[in-house]
């Protein structure tokens, strides 16, 4: 018989950070995106020069209210909660760990 | 369909899909009998679950073809897309934004594409699955429009207008009016899928 997993495995945390590792992805993605658009002169500034306040203007202003209002309409039922949840935890963790982060990408831009 | 994306951008336009179908998904969805189906025209159905959670999620999950319509619309919604915001495509490519009169470019280019490639012929047997008249292709486009343009977020004037909308359908004083309702969580449905890598897990 297995033994049962301990609260904190590994397993449990993947899943419960998910929407974190989906948001870093595509976040990722569109910062390269807007990277190389930059570097073909199609882009005025470089992104990486906003992209930390630029992430939590967006969470604050649009994701969060847009999250806000799908709980709001109330056709969702009793997930209506689920997707303004993930969004304010993706906010967050953003705050703490986004200049990190883009740090990280910048520094794999310049290798 | 695949092709006329740019290189990666597909993965967002799968993405976008999934996320909306599972939106959808989520949406109430009560079978109706005849008999309830002739209540919701009367008011004597104040009492009937069904007739009930069918006014509650505005009738979404009922009208099949608005649900296609959405699938079809997430599917094409950054098809041909340039790489570059629209304020970026007056410099690239003036002769597009001035054949859209300067609104929504991108958008209403890719509804373009994506219709053109929908009504070719190879399509007709799918078209005929779909449509069984002219009519209910003219409402399948109408809702693929409407939920196409609603992911240009950063047009001040289309933002304004939705926020209106908003207030209006759902405003306690205002008369409860369904497929208003229905339209602005459709809206609503898109822009959230179109940014939902920052508020869901996987599927």
């Amino acid at each position: 018989m297995l033994p049962p997993l301990p609260s904190n495995s590994y397993p449990t945390i993947t899943f419960v950070r998910q929407h974190w590792q989906i948001y870093k992805k595509w976040n990722r993605r569109l910062f390269l995106e807007m990277h190389a658009a930059f570097k073909a002169g199609r882009l005025a500034k470089d992104p990486a020069s906003f992209w930390y306040k630029g992430e939590l203007g967006f969470f604050d202003n649009y994701v969060i209210p847009l999250a806000r209002k799908l709980k709001e309409c109330g056709v969702f039922g009793v997930s209506s909660d689920e997707y303004l949840n993930y969004a304010q935890q993706n906010r967050n963790e953003w705050e703490a760990r986004g200049m990190d982060l883009l740090n990280v990408m910048v520094a794999e831009l310049d290798e | 369909m695949c092709f006329c994306y740019q290189p990666n951008s597909f993965e967002h336009a799968c993405h976008v899909v999934m996320s909306v179908k599972k939106l959808l998904k989520r949406v109430t969805a009560p079978k109706l009998t005849q008999e309830q189906l002739a209540k919701l025209t009367s008011s004597e159905h104040t009492d009937d679950l069904h007739c009930h959670l069918h006014e509650f999620t505005y009738g979404i999950n009922s009208e099949p073809l608005a649900l296609i319509a959405m699938t079809f619309a997430a599917l094409i919604h950054d098809v041909d897309h340039k790489g570059c915001s629209n304020a970026q495509l007056m410099v690239e490519d003036p002769e597009m934004v001035e054949r859209y009169r300067g609104k929504s470019a991108a958008e209403q280019n890719s509804v373009d594409v994506g219709w053109e490639m929908f009504m070719e012929d190879r399509f007709d047997r799918l078209r005929r699955c779909i449509f069984l008249n002219q009519n209910e292709l003219k409402y399948f486009r109408q809702v693929v429009v409407n939920i196409v343009m609603a992911t240009d977020i950063f047009d001040k004037d289309l933002n304004a207008l939705r926020r209106e909308r908003w207030s209006e359908a759902f405003s306690e004083s205002n008369a409860f009016d369904s497929d208003l309702r229905a339209t602005i969580v459709l809206e609503h449905v898109i822009q959230a899928s179109d940014v939902s890598h920052t508020m869901q897990v996987g599927f």
